[in-house]
């Protein structure tokens, strides 16, 4: 059986009488572009301390490869952790240089590595300059070329996309899919914007006020809980269209849908039946589409 | 490459180079490299106001010790008057609780170096500035005084040299365990001052009861109560114990006195309990 990249057992944190983490239990699958989610303030940025070892666990057990010392167990992680910090003064390449030997890279190896690290997240033009001098995007490109460095497996991003412009966000969305995809680096990213992680991720844990509330694949959650099926139906006679549904036992209206379309929840009656149901009714039907459900509907059904 | 873990001579050299390139660090390398270019150019213009004819100045050096030797150890005493210390905590501010404050030491952190070694390499790295400030103003001052004075008593204050860099090394070690409990740049300079303040007052109190025990043993002998004298002799015994006197050994060593061996006990214990409290809480603490 697969080793997995993430194992996380039963982590607690506290802070005073405050349960920042409570009870955590996650797995990370090698491969997993794994969507960390959660409102906020409720304890991801908390939990991915713990797991990195910035702060104390007062409580469980993390395994990163299988491997559950504190120290070693970072062999094979890069991290970016809220907003990264540089040494402004120095040049974004020096930065790296010194981030290579905390990677275990020696002076030989580092300048070809920081070459490939600053290329790949295009970076390379403008890496003689000051880090202070980069933008906020620039940063958040030179943080992912840090903890590329030493090519690790397992990274750990925690709301990478914050204060980009849609520009940036798409940027660092993309770089992120290219990490999982190209380099095959598993990837732990935290954040609250569902839609950017539904669009990366492959699995999803949902986090609320430091407990695990929703586990698995995206695919498996958007069907989760879903005892009904919803669809939106056109008809070019929308008055005819409301009147009819709303006579129909086993539909049920739920409101407007997209381009013009009704939205109905059937429970106990097929699609089928329903469009037949209409058809005899004479009621002309232009569209019957299945309803997508987001990563934002399941994340409000859980969180409340 | 992938997995492996960092070789801790590569973490020491990669803290000696970021440190090396801070602001603070240059400045104050270059203050005492200023220092021992200017001393003895004092030196030679006071010399030369007292003694303009260059036939008299031999007779001049002779007499008023315009020699060599004088010339290192005034640049040691211009160097240790405070402004190399001041250095030292601007220096420590900034690598230790600046980098925690500025989260550029959670970056380093999450790396699969030890928080031990990590703290040892800042602190190895730190010493190496310390060397360079005793032996930049040694390196500029000695050529520079036995080109203007000769070589008289050359290497009298090369002990004090060796004597304030052990000093510095407390020092450092001190205000390093002082910015890593505070973790605030500005936390660790009061904190260094509040330390100052206390040692002070405790030498200046010790030196005054020093000045008055004659007299107040004379009280005491007159009201036979001489017991309660060991006591207070004892505690104005303590004075060379003070870090303020450890930290200044090089000072307290002049030939013809003992050598202050309180002194360099209180220094190497307050080097070594200061790491200790600084690594144990260093291993312990959280990184935001």
């Amino acid at each position: 059986m697969a080793v997995a990249a993430l194992e996380v057992r039963n982590l607690t944190r506290r802070y005073g009488d405050r349960v920042v983490v409570d009870d955590l239990s996650l797995t990370v699958e090698e491969g997993d572009v794994y969507g960390f989610l959660g409102p906020n303030g409720a304890g991801k940025t908390t939990a991915m301390r713990c797991m990195l070892g910035l702060i104390r666990k007062d409580h469980g057990d993390v395994a990163i490869f299988g491997d559950r010392h504190p120290v070693t167990s970072r062999r094979h992680v890069g991290a970016i952790i809220e907003t990264p910090a540089f040494h402004g003064w120095l040049s974004g390449r020096r930065n790296l240089t010194q981030a290579a030997a905390y990677a275990g890279l020696t002076r030989a190896e580092a300048a070809p590595e920081i070459d490939r690290v600053l290329e790949r997240v295009g970076l390379s033009a403008r890496a003689h300059d000051p880090a202070s001098t980069y933008s906020l995007g620039m940063k958040q490109r030179l943080a992912i070329a840090r903890a590329l460095l030493g090519r690790p497996k397992l990274m750990f991003l925690d709301e990478p996309t914050n204060g980009l412009d849609p520009r940036g966000m798409r940027e660092m969305r993309e770089l992120i899919r290219s990490l999982a995809l190209h380099d095959r680096i598993t990837i732990l990213v935290s954040s609250h914007m569902l839609s950017e992680v539904q669009a990366i991720g492959n699995r999803v844990g949902i986090i609320q006020e430091g407990r695990l509330r929703a586990e698995g694949r995206v695919s498996e959650l958007l069907t989760l809980g879903e005892a009904a099926r919803v669809v939106e139906v056109g008809s070019p006679d929308e008055g005819a269209l409301s009147a009819c549904l709303d006579a129909l036992d086993g539909v049920s209206l739920e409101g407007p849908g997209r381009a013009g379309r009704l939205r109905v929840k059937l429970v106990g009656r097929s699609v089928e039946a329903m469009v037949a149901a209409m058809v005899e009714a004479g009621v002309a039907v232009s569209a019957v589409v299945p309803a997508e459900r987001d990563l934002e509907d399941v994340f409000l059904e859980v969180t409340g | 490459m992938m997995g492996r873990d960092p070789a801790f001579g590569g973490v020491v050299l990669a803290e000696i180079d970021k440190l090396s390139s801070r602001t603070s660090a240059r400045l104050g390398l270059a203050m005492v490299g200023l220092i021992a270019l200017a001393v003895p150019m004092g030196m030679l213009l006071i010399q030369w106001q007292l003694a303009p004819d260059p036939a008299e100045i031999e007779a001049g050096a002779e007499a008023f010790a315009f020699e060599a030797g004088t010339a290192v150890k005034m640049i040691l005493n211009a160097r240790n008057f405070f402004v190399f210390r001041a250095m030292i905590i601007a220096v420590v501010a900034v690598s230790y609780a600046g980098e925690i404050v500025g989260r550029t030491l959670r970056e380093d952190l999450v790396r699969p170096v030890s928080r031990s070694r990590i703290l040892a390499a800042k602190w190895l790295a730190l010493q190496a500035f310390v060397g360079l400030g005793t032996l930049v103003p040694l390196a500029i001052g000695v050529p520079l005084a036995a080109l203007l004075f000769g070589t008289g008593h050359l290497t009298d204050p090369l002990q004090g040299y060796l004597l304030t860099w052990v000093g510095d090394v407390g020092f450092a070690t001190m205000v390093a365990a002082i910015s890593l409990t505070i973790r605030s740049v500005s936390g660790t300079i009061g904190g260094v001052f509040l330390y100052w303040v206390v040692d002070q007052a405790l030498g200046w109190a010790l030196w005054g009861g020093a000045q008055l025990y004659p007299f107040l043993a004379g009280l005491a002998q007159q009201a036979d109560a001489m017991d309660g004298m060991e006591v207070v002799d004892q505690i104005l015994a303590l004075r060379p114990w003070l870090p303020s006197s450890a930290f200044n050994l090089y000072w307290d060593v002049v030939p013809d006195k003992p050598f202050p061996w309180q002194s360099a006990v209180a220094l190497a214990l307050i080097t070594v309990v200061s790491y200790a409290w600084a690594n144990g809480w260093f291993r312990k603490m959280d990184v935001d």
